[in-house]
Parts: C-alpha cells; sequence; structure tokens
C-alpha cells in the first residue's frame, strides 16, 4: 500500500509517505455459529427439518466472513486548504479527497481525518464512512476555524472493512499539509526580579532606564546628567532622578504534559496538552523578538529541558524542541485512548507515524514527576523566572507551581481552560479549578486565566499591566 | 436581569462547533427495523396476529423516534419527543396486551409475543436509549425476534420458505443493528458526516448472501431429502455446521 499526497491548491507540498497498518478482526460473526446450532439442535429434538434448514441458512453466515477476504487496501489522500493563510477567526475550508489506487473495491471505508490538534471544526464534519471502488474517491469538507499559529494536518485515519465487517484494517496515511495563521503576539507578563544583564524587561528598581522611578538624594558618584538641576535651582539640595532598570529576563517556558493534563472541554476540542504546546510557542515568539533570553521545558511522560539563551538560532531550536521533543507528544497516553475507544470503538484522534515510545524508557521507564522537576530545576539559572503553561486539572499542577514559587523561581503560571459546564463532572471540576487559580493567587503566584476561544494575548494584558 | 436565565439547556460556547454525536448511524437503523419488522410479521401470518403486529410496529416505530427526538438539541423537539414516545410506549404495551390475550390459540401467542419485545427491545437499541447499551440491547432484541422464529418452527404455524426469509431477516437486522453501532461510534452521526453509501452496501452484500443461501438450501431440499431418513438429514446439517466452525474464522 503507498500513501500519495498531492499538494492541492494551497497546501504545501507532500512529505513522505509514511503508514501504518493494524488488522483486527471484529468477530461480529461468531455469535451466528450459535444460533445455527441452536436451530440445529431445537431441529433435531422437535424432529421439524425446517428449522434444520434454518440452522444451514445461519451455517451460511458463519462462513461468510471467509468468503470477503480483505485486501491490502490502497488509498491515496489529497487536501485542499482555502485560505492558505487566514486570519485570526476566519473560517478555512479543507477538502480531503481519498482515492482507491488499487484494484479492488473496498465494501466499508470509515475516514477521519487528521484535523490539526489546535482547531475545532466549526461546519460538517472530517469523518465519513463510505464504499470505493477502484479508483473511486470519496470527498470529505468541512470548516475550520483558524486560530493563531502553523497548523500541521496529522495522518488521515482509514478504517477498512470488508463487506462481512469481520476484518477491519486501520491504516494511516500520512499526508502532510499545514497552513499558517498570523499570531497575534502576547504581551508576556514577567515578574520583576530576574537577571543582572540590562535588556527589555523593565524593573521596579531604581537605576539607569528610560522610564522615571523616582528622586533620591544625591550621593557621590552618581552621574552629574541624572542631577536634578531644577530642583537645586529651587531648593539648593542636589537630588539625583533614578529611572527604572531595563534587564534581561531568562524565562524558561515550562509545559506540565501529564498524562493528567491530556483533557479537553469536548472530544472536538484540541486537549490542554496541545493548548499549552501552542501557548508555549507564542509565548517564545514573544519572548525571543523582546530580545529575552528563552529555555524551554516539559514535563510528564518525559522529560525535557533546552536551557535558556538568546538569538535567532536559539529560537528554532526552541520551536523544534517543542514540535518534535516526546515530552510535548499531542498523542494521548494509552490509558485516555482506550476510554476514547470504548462504545463505539472510535478511532484514536491522532496517529502519528513514529507510533509508540520507540527508545528505553517507555511507560515503565518513565522518571516521577518530582525527579523531572528536580532535573528541570537542576538545569535553569538561579535568577530565571518560569511561565507555567498548566491547564491545573489537579492538585499536583498547583502544587508544582507552589514548589517552583518556594524554591526562589518565579512563576507565572498560564492555564488554559479546558473545562466545561456542559455536565455536573465538568461543573465540579471547573469550580476546583478556580479554587486551585485562587489559591496560587494568594500564594504571589501571579495566574492567567485563558480561555481557549479567547486571543492569549488579551489574557496575558488582563494581568500583565504592571510589566514591560 | 438576564443572570437568572441560565436554566435552559447548557449555552453552547458559541453555536458553531457540530460536536461529536455517538447514535446509532440512521441508514442501518431503518434497515434493522425493517428486516426485523418482516421476521415478526412473515412468522405471525395469522390475520389477528397481523393486525396486533401492525399496531404493534406503529408504536415501536413512534417510540424510537421520539427517543431520538429526545436526545436533540431544543426544549420544544425534546418535549415533542418524550409525548412522541411515551405514546409509541403504551401503543407497544397495549399491543403485548392483545398478543397475550386475543389469539384463540397459545401457540400463536407464543409466536408474537417474542417478536413484538424484541422489535421494542431492537428500536430502543437504535434510538438508542443509551449509547452503551446498544450493542446488548440488539443481541437481546434480535434473540427475541429469532425465539420468535424457533418457536413458530416447532409450531409449525408457518410454511419452510416464510420460516427461512424470517430467519434469513433476522439475521440481517442484527447484522444491520450491529453496523449501526459501529459506524455511529466511529464516525457518528453529525452533520456533514456521510455514511449511508458505506452502510447500504454492507446490508446488500449480507442480503444477497442470506438470498444465496435460501436458493441453495431449497434447492437442496427439493432434490428429494424428504426422502431420506431424517437422521441423514440431521447429519448433513450438523456435518456442515461443523465444518463451518472448524475454520479458524
Amino acid at each position: 500500500m503507498t500513501a500519495r499526497t498531492d499538494g492541492g491548491a494551497a497546501a504545501e507540498p507532500s512529505s513522505g509517505t509514511g503508514r501504518s497498518s493494524s488488522v483486527r478482526r471484529t468477530g461480529r460473526w461468531q455469535g451466528v455459529a450459535a444460533v445455527a446450532l441452536l436451530a440445529v439442535a431445537i431441529g433435531v429434538l422437535a424432529k421439524r427439518p425446517p428449522l434444520l434448514l434454518v440452522g444451514a441458512v445461519a451455517g451460511a453466515y458463519t462462513a461468510y466472513p471467509r468468503l470477503t477476504a480483505t485486501s491490502d487496501p490502497d488509498l491515496s489522500v489529497r487536501r485542499e486548504i482555502d485560505p492558505a493563510s487566514p486570519a485570526d477567526g476566519e473560517r478555512v475550508s479543507v477538502r480531503t479527497t481519498i482515492t482507491n489506487e488499487g484494484d479492488a473495491p473496498i465494501a466499508d471505508v470509515r475516514i477521519v481525518d487528521g484535523v490539526p490538534a489546535m482547531l475545532s471544526v466549526s461546519d460538517g464534519s472530517p469523518r465519513c464512512a463510505t464504499s470505493l471502488l477502484p479508483g473511486g474517491e470519496a470527498t470529505i469538507s468541512y470548516e475550520l476555524r483558524a486560530r493563531p499559529g502553523r497548523h500541521v494536518f496529522q495522518p488521515v485515519t482509514a478504517l477498512c472493512r470488508d463487506a462481512s465487517g469481520s476484518v477491519e484494517v486501520e491504516t494511516s496515511i500520512a499526508a502532510a499539509s499545514a497552513f499558517e495563521c498570523e499570531a497575534a503576539v502576547p504581551d508576556v507578563p514577567l515578574r520583576a526580579p530576574s537577571g543582572h544583564h540590562p535588556g527589555p524587561l523593565v524593573t521596579d528598581e531604581g537605576g539607569e532606564g528610560l522610564e522615571f522611578h523616582s528622586v533620591e538624594e544625591y550621593q557621590r558618584g552618581d552621574p552629574a546628567s541624572r542631577i536634578d538641576w531644577r530642583r537645586y535651582a529651587r531648593t539648593g539640595e542636589l537630588t539625583s532622578m533614578t529611572f527604572r532598570t531595563e534587564r534581561l529576563a531568562e524565562v524558561v517556558v515550562c509545559v506540565d504534559a501529564r498524562p493528567e493534563s491530556y483533557r479537553a472541554a469536548d472530544a472536538t476540542e484540541p486537549h490542554a496538552v496541545a493548548l499549552a504546546a501552542d501557548a508555549a510557542g507564542r509565548i517564545g515568539d514573544a519572548l525571543f523578538d523582546a530580545n529575552h533570553r528563552v529555555g524551554l521545558a516539559g514535563f510528564g511522560r518525559r522529560v525535557c529541558v533546552l536551557p535558556t539563551r538568546g538569538g535567532r538560532d536559539h529560537a528554532g531550536r526552541f520551536h523544534r524542541r517543542l514540535a518534535t521533543d516526546p515530552a510535548f507528544g499531542l498523542n494521548p497516553p494509552e490509558p485516555a485512548r482506550a476510554a476514547e475507544r470504548e462504545g463505539g470503538g472510535a478511532p484514536p484522534r491522532s496517529v502519528t507515524g513514529d507510533g509508540r515510545n520507540g527508545d528505553g524508557a517507555d511507560a515503565d521507564g518513565t522518571v516521577s514527576i518530582d525527579a523531572q522537576l528536580s532535573r528541570i530545576r537542576a538545569e535553569i539559572g538561579a535568577d530565571t523566572q518560569v511561565v507555567l503553561i498548566s491547564p491545573l486539572c489537579d492538585d499536583e499542577a498547583s502544587r508544582i507551581a507552589q514548589r517552583f514559587e518556594s524554591g526562589g523561581t518565579a512563576v507565572t503560571v498560564v492555564s488554559p481552560d479546558v473545562t466545561t459546564a456542559e455536565t455536573a463532572g465538568g461543573r465540579l471540576a471547573r469550580l476546583e479549578r478556580s479554587h486551585r487559580l485562587s489559591g496560587l493567587r494568594n500564594a504571589g503566584v501571579p495566574v492567567v486565566d485563558w480561555t481557549p476561544d479567547q486571543p492569549l494575548g488579551a489574557a496575558m494584558t488582563a494581568i500583565g499591566g504592571r510589566s514591560r | 436581569m438576564t443572570a437568572p436565565d441560565a436554566t435552559g439547556p447548557a449555552a453552547t460556547s458559541d453555536g458553531v462547533t457540530a460536536p461529536f454525536l455517538r447514535r446509532p448511524a440512521v441508514a442501518s437503523s431503518v434497515v434493522a427495523l425493517i428486516a426485523g419488522g418482516a421476521a415478526a410479521a412473515l412468522v405471525a401470518d395469522g390475520t389477528l396476529q397481523r393486525e396486533i403486529l401492525r399496531v404493534a410496529v406503529v408504536g415501536v416505530l413512534a417510540f424510537g423516534i421520539g427517543t431520538r427526538l429526545v436526545r436533540r438539541d431544543g426544549t420544544a423537539l425534546r418535549a415533542l419527543g418524550a409525548l412522541v414516545a411515551l405514546g409509541g410506549g403504551l401503543v407497544v404495551l397495549a399491543a403485548l396486551g392483545r398478543a397475550a390475550t386475543q389469539p384463540p390459540q397459545v401457540t400463536q401467542r407464543l409466536e408474537l409475543l417474542p417478536g413484538i419485545a424484541g422489535l421494542w427491545t431492537l428500536s430502543a437499541a437504535l434510538a438508542p436509549v443509551r449509547f452503551r447499551w446498544s450493542r446488548a440491547l440488539i443481541d437481546v432484541g434480535t434473540g427475541f425476534v429469532f425465539l420468535g422464529v424457533l418457536v413458530t418452527g416447532v409450531t409449525q404455524g408457518a410454511d419452510a420458505i416464510a420460516l427461512l426469509l424470517a430467519a434469513l431477516a433476522t439475521i440481517l437486522a442484527r447484522d444491520a443493528a450491529e453496523n449501526a453501532v459501529s459506524v455511529g461510534g466511529q464516525i457518528g452521526v453529525q452533520r456533514g458526516a456521510s455514511t449511508a453509501r458505506s452502510e447500504l452496501v454492507h446490508a446488500g452484500a449480507a442480503a444477497s448472501v442470506g438470498v444465496g443461501a435460501i436458493a441453495v438450501v431449497l434447492g437442496v431440499a427439493r432434490l428429494g431429502v424428504e426422502g431420506l431418513p431424517f437422521g441423514a438429514l440431521v447429519a448433513l446439517v450438523a456435518g456442515g455446521v461443523i465444518l463451518v466452525f472448524g475454520s479458524d474464522r
């Protein structure tokens, strides 16, 4: 089987033909054998020939799955995205066309398009089920509401069943396309104490700078340019003006990617880790633009630390790590996926090419959260402050923030709100989260409560008036 | 002034996002109910039985459609759906009562009762009353319908062809209903998710297999197997079933 991608009118050119497939037996015709035997048994006991014939018809259905052999499905995917670079909030229409490239018809193919993790579908549905003759095409069209950032489509998941439905072949077809939406750069509220290098962060300390801070009594050694000559002329006192010192901030953007954080308000909404990774990228951009020194950290199933540094190269490194490091994996952990599968056996929302954690430390090898945090804290410097992005879905999250704070690291928490008011459980979760928010605020940790429908910048400026 | 107005259904955040609706798919559900109804009608061939069954089918459909409406958005639709479902349920109960008392012979009652109960359960599974219960309810419902077929086979209340067709219709109902749940769970029934084509292809393939099987079975029966000793016929069919069973799928 191959997977091809043709760049549609506005899509980016294809990047590779990654695919993975798994075969599942549904066993949906197994019960019919029992029915056949029952009919035959009753027919024998009651000496009723027509019931034997019923048993024979039911028996034919036990052979039915063997009549319909599944061929190896050969599908290709083409995707058209319009417009290619939408504005924030604009509707993006997506047309994904799946073609049966094989020689055999596929009786039942169920297709779930890999909607970018950060976007929600606003009209239509990215799912469809159809049957495809050789060379036949099926088109799914739907609309997404654009959010700032770069959005990469995930592989298309196709579930191909034979006519009897007894064998289900799940394949994911990589069709790399992406679009970009101009991001309004958020104004990141940083906390005052920071490094000693001059830089763009306006602090509350007096000293050199542009913005007036206070008037102090003249001390020997103060530069003459800062002496307030008018006051000297008026009163004869020598005073010198101080300005708010501008410092370079060292900031580590830290993403909470614990399995507990893979929560979403709704199955069609992006989960909190996807939101957090997106916010981390935009906060990073804003900080790099302001010439701060920025680092990246993530904890959860894996730990990832990128030390603070400035410069364009480092910004590239920051984004690469954010996009590729397994610590920020957008696939929900297995238990959550199992829960998603229950009931109707819904396919997982996303299937990445590299599959499960390939190298040494997987499920059993994961380090405890405390050890991961210790490692993050060991790698970041003393004057570094942390922007912790966490949905605050459990008490552990606010404990982590307070641990940073009590360890002397200034923390700002940015919390995407993924709670919902639709269900009783959701309302309870919302209440608990608001308690955690106020608990953190009482502990002196500034918290940005970010409702993902709103721009991140607005939520940031709501608390960030005093800085920059 | 607007604050106390929050008693209605929870405000959808912006009203544009179509959520993923996990319900049994419509086309297969309709096919399943038609097949189930046909199975019940084929074995209940008395005039009175047919009349009671017609009433029951109307009630079952009203129950299914009403329950489906209850799960929609909008208070008015929900209230209407609840009323329709309640009315349908009452009609079915009345039909069950009639089926249990009116037909003169006990065997006729036994042929009819499982069919009506099974159809009702099937419509409850496909409405659905609760999606998680759907598969179990489908098994129970089609099991009841099949029970009616078996009872008819024992009481010799219908000729062989009607019996075979009823068994076939029961199997098709089970297959289509299961497929409705499977498609509904994976693709959903939200606007824009088209599934009808694959569902109809699936049901059509299953039906053609059944028709072929019946043709073969009747052909064999016409060959004069009646002349064979009953034991030989038993051995033949049992051997065939074991052969099929012995295969690994």
